[in-house]
């Protein structure tokens, strides 16, 4: 963590076994979940070297991610439209393809990743309804919830500091972990 | 039959890439949800078998100088990992409990 920004490296499963279509998209490189070194990341990537590594999210306050990978990475812009209400942009980013056999592993990797985000953006919408039901007055960040924790100081110092005083809290969310 | 086909030895799979041979992941997807899972299965098993054969025939090709007939297979292998999730793993159109994906709008050219 630094001041207001996070890194955060996740490892790979690696008893992950892919998918029939998967295993033939990735014989022509692939995206999501393939680590198999076969060139070295770039410097800062896997900080810690681990062999079993599938993917760093750098997050930079307070509305982007760039996500690094194997052999590709992704980001995210978060545009607040409303108090509950955020634009969501995705993108994905690979090195240029070889030859078209590349290119739909590369279409196969995006299709999938989009399938699998589709199901991050369900459960934020579930969780935003929740909260703004009010059933709750206050919202748990358990231990492995560091980074939200860590999200959640910065962002009230933040506030804090541009409303003279103003707490964390006050509009519902406080951080009892 | 449309003015570029599929190259010869995919001739075959022509009636097929006249539905789903389609330029844009937007068009891709909403003929995916317009389907049925039998019908995305049938478009599964048609394709799936041939998919190392059309990977081997386009690896042969930069994507600059790839042929009408070649573009047309690509976009034809497009739909195949465009529906393959739905079929080996969802077990319907839709991901499962999934966000909307209708609202998540690809952009233009995509």
């Amino acid at each position: 963590m630094f001041d207001l920004h996070q890194r955060w490296s996740l490892p790979a499963n690696p008893d992950y076994q892919p998918s029939p279509l998967e295993a033939a998209a990735y014989r022509y490189a692939s995206f999501v979940l393939k680590n198999d070194f076969a060139h070295q990341p770039p410097a800062g990537v896997n900080p810690a070297n681990s062999p079993n590594w599938v993917i760093d999210i750098n997050a930079v306050f307070p509305n982007f991610t760039i996500d690094m990978l194997d052999s590709g990475y992704f980001t995210y812009n978060f545009w607040p439209l409303a108090v509950d209400r955020t634009l969501w942009e995705v993108r994905t980013y690979f090195p240029h393809p070889r030859n078209a056999a590349e290119r739909f592993s590369q279409e196969h990797a995006r299709v999938t990743f989009r399938d699998l985000i589709m199901e991050d953006a369900s459960t934020m919408e579930n969780t935003q309804s929740v909260i703004a039901s009010g059933a709750k007055t206050y919202f748990n960040f358990q231990d492995e919830e560091l980074l939200l924790r860590h999200d959640n100081k910065v962002l009230a110092e933040y506030i804090g500091a541009t409303k003279q005083g103003g707490k964390a809290g006050r509009n519902g969310v406080a951080n009892h972990a | 039959m449309p003015e570029v086909t599929l190259p010869d030895q995919f001739r075959d799979l022509e009636p097929i890439a006249q539905v789903w041979a389609l330029r844009t992941e937007a068009e891709r997807h909403a003929r995916r949800l317009a389907s049925t899972i039998e019908e995305l299965r049938a478009l599964y098993n048609a394709l799936f078998p041939r998919i190392n054969d059309m990977l081997a025939y386009l690896s042969e090709f930069p994507l600059e100088s790839l042929t009408p007939e070649g573009n047309r297979l690509l976009h034809l292998a497009f739909a195949l990992a465009e529906i393959g999730p739905a079929v080996e793993l969802y077990g319907q159109p839709e991901v499962p409990n999934g966000y909307d994906s209708r609202r998540f709008i690809p952009i233009d050219g995509q």
